[in-house]
């Protein structure tokens, strides 16, 4: 069995390690470039969104490479989403590519733990500890990224700080031990706060759209930094981690949505799809709790967030927070996104000093 | 005498203009880019020294627009800034009172919300350019309308089609569809400034606040069909300042006249920036796995600036 995955942030240091301890070969495609979104846009259909198309890219590089399992994290949700991995392996398969395709759904789970159990001729302990050393791993990384977007705009040297994250990130990604991670994870908290003194506030952003989009930067544009970049701090309204915690576990799952629903009641009263109603939530929910600004980000053609963006502006105008839209398509016009950056920054630091 | 220039290198139109301390216009040029941005602006610059008076000293230089990276390397910027802000700051200055500006250039359109000269919100088209100038300079073309009359024509309309102005392709063929039918030309171009004021307002436009005093700018604001069919769907009068095409390069000059108050000196590298010879040229940085085109500027065969990279690697020249 040689697997591959495409890419999603950091969501290859867990998928990697777990097959790595259950020695099963993995191939990691590049991360994402022009390269990747060239394949993908040549064998997607044209209307579909930039995730589905980078995904296509990943998949179809690691098949190149040799590959002959692909998974995918399916989700049978109600968003196009849901078909994506039954559509890629249909073009990868019209393609001539010989290989078996596991898309991760919380029904067949079980029977594709015991695919991967009996390829890596493991026991479930040894199944269950390479999980829970993923698991460790991706929450780790989750919580150093966190952690570094809201210290990023305060640090002198931001260069440093960079250097930091990178460096924890990969020690992390190697080390195979819970406690080691525990302890690289908290020294490089501490490097990061002690590198960002905050004497003073800076405006406060949180971004929300789908979680793709969310947490890939290549398809985000890099919005975090260049939002640091004009002194801004920013929080990312869904990682990966707090994601799956917060779904996969039925009960956990049950009070989130109790949570959400409460949250954007008389703006949207249910889920439609994708993550709208995440959407919608994160956007009141942190304009409760004092954000300064919305920035809500999200592909062309997703129809859960073109919903919730019209939504959203009603949000804007009842909780007086200000909002900044951005469509993303295959085009990566850099000095577009820049302008429109640098004119909510100017906006949102001007606000605040009204404010004071 | 203490004067200002403003740049505004748009996608499609490139703007010059000087200013006195008290923002009276000296001189101003506005020329179509022709998708050279590097010779064009030099161009201007060579155009516009001789309407000068001689004893006109810059002291300050500000750039805005799609191309003001490459426009502030090549005149000697001390304000490189975003169109949306320069906009802004020139209409705030114009019309004190001014609550909301529609702005449609080349290629992009935007609307800014002001609040006693502060902007509260804005927005921008995204990733579709339907409804700019650009399509109804095509537009025209096709039709073999001069640009100028196109907005007169469509006043002379009293029943205008209607238009899909959803996309500017599906907006062409439903107007060839009307004028294979046999509607008049004043009709369908009437039915055409209404599609684009109507696409504007649904996607820019929605959910904003949209208060008095409006003021239009940007090219099309030249085109009083489309002022008009404003003025039609938000129930109150539009405002189009006397310079609405240069309102980008007076904002930005107005800001490079504070900046170099402040500073004391100013970076225009003269009117003789227009005899250097610039060249840019790109390459694929093959370090990581980002990829990332990276784009250097030479003047007179030296690198001059360098962007494009995603990592700090290329920063420094």
């Amino acid at each position: 069995m040689k697997i591959t995955f495409p890419h999603m942030g950091g969501v290859y240091i867990p998928l990697k390690t777990l097959f790595e301890e259950l020695q099963i070969e993995v191939i990691v495609p590049p991360f994402n470039n022009d390269e990747m979104k060239g394949t993908g846009c040549k064998y997607a259909p044209e209307y579909s969104c930039l995730p589905f198309k980078l995904i296509l890219g990943n998949v179809l590089h690691s098949l190149e490479q040799g590959a002959d399992t692909v998974i995918m994290l399916g989700g049978s949700g109600p968003c196009r989403f849901g078909y994506f991995g039954h559509l890629l392996d249909l073009i990868a398969k019209d393609l001539d590519y010989r290989f078996t395709f596991i898309c991760l759904e919380p029904s067949t789970l079980p029977r594709d733990i015991g695919r991967f159990k009996k390829a890596a001729g493991c026991s479930t302990r040894s199944f269950i500890s390479a999980l829970r050393l993923g698991w460790a791993k991706l929450e780790a990384v989750d919580t150093l990224e966190q952690r570094y977007w809201s210290c990023l705009p305060y640090a002198h040297d931001g260069s440093r700080l960079k250097c930091m994250l990178r460096q924890g990130v990969e020690q992390i990604t190697t080390s195979r031990n819970l406690s080691g991670i525990k302890n690289i994870a908290g020294e490089c908290l501490d490097s990061l706060e002690d590198l960002s003194p905050r004497s003073y506030s800076l405006p406060r952003v949180i971004i929300v759209g789908d979680i793709y989009t969310l947490n890939e930067p290549y398809s985000n544009q890099d919005i975090e930094e260049l939002l640091a970049g004009r002194s801004i701090e920013t929080c990312r309204s869904i990682y990966t981690s707090t994601w799956v915690k917060s779904i996969l576990l039925p009960w956990k799952r049950k009070t989130y949505y109790k949570r959400a629903k409460a949250y954007a009641r008389g703006y949207l009263e249910d889920c439609i799809g994708g993550f709208a109603l995440d959407t919608v939530y994160h956007a009141i929910s942190s304009a409760d709790k004092g954000f300064d600004g919305i920035v809500h980000i999200f592909p062309v053609t997703c129809m859960p967030e073109i919903v919730s963006s019209q939504i959203l502006q009603k949000v804007s105008g009842k909780k007086r927070i200000p909002i900044m839209s951005l469509t993303i398509d295959e085009h990566m016009e850099k000095t577009g996104i820049e302008t429109r950056v640098e004119a909510f920054a100017e906006l949102l630091h001007s606000k605040k000093t009204r404010v004071k | 005498m203490k004067a200002y220039l403003g740049v505004d290198v748009g996608s499609v139109s490139t703007k010059l203009i000087v200013v006195d301390d008290f923002l009276n216009i000296l001189a101003s040029i506005y020329t179509s880019t022709a998708g050279r941005p590097i010779e064009t602006l030099q161009e201007c610059l060579r155009t516009i020294h001789p309407d000068l008076d001689s004893d006109i000293e810059i002291c300050g230089v500000g750039v805005t627009g799609s191309g003001r990276e490459v426009a502030s390397v090549i005149v000697g910027a001390d304000i490189v800034k975003n169109e949306i802000t320069a906009h802004a700051i020139a209409a705030s200055h114009m019309v004190p009172e001014v609550g909301t500006i529609i702005e449609i250039g080349g290629q992009d359109s935007k609307i800014i919300i002001l609040k006693n000269g502060i902007v509260t919100d804005f927005a921008m088209n995204t990733v579709c350019a339907a409804g700019t100038g650009s399509f109804l300079d095509h537009q025209a073309a096709r039709l073999g309308i001069p640009i100028e009359d196109f907005g007169a024509l469509a006043l002379k309309c009293e029943n205008p089609v209607r238009i899909a102005g959803r996309c500017s392709v599906f907006a062409e063929s439903d107007m060839i569809h009307k004028q294979q039918l046999g509607h008049s030309t004043e009709s369908i171009i009437a039915g055409l400034c209404e599609a684009l004021v109507r696409n504007y307002l649904n996607n820019v436009g929605k959910g904003k606040d949209i208060k008095p005093t409006v003021v239009f700018q940007g090219g099309v604001a030249a085109n009083v069909g489309i002022k008009a069919a404003f003025e039609n769907a938000l129930g109150c009068e539009i405002i189009v300042p006397e310079h609405f095409v240069v309102m980008g390069a007076i904002g930005v000059a107005f800001l490079a006249r504070n900046h170099t108050k402040k500073v004391g000196n100013t970076k225009f590298k003269g009117f003789d920036a227009s005899e250097f010879d610039y060249q840019a040229r790109s390459f694929e940085c093959k370090n990581c796995s980002n990829l990332c085109e990276i784009i250097q500027i030479y003047q007179n065969g030296e690198l001059a600036a360098r962007w494009g990279g995603r990592c700090g690697r290329w920063d420094t020249l």
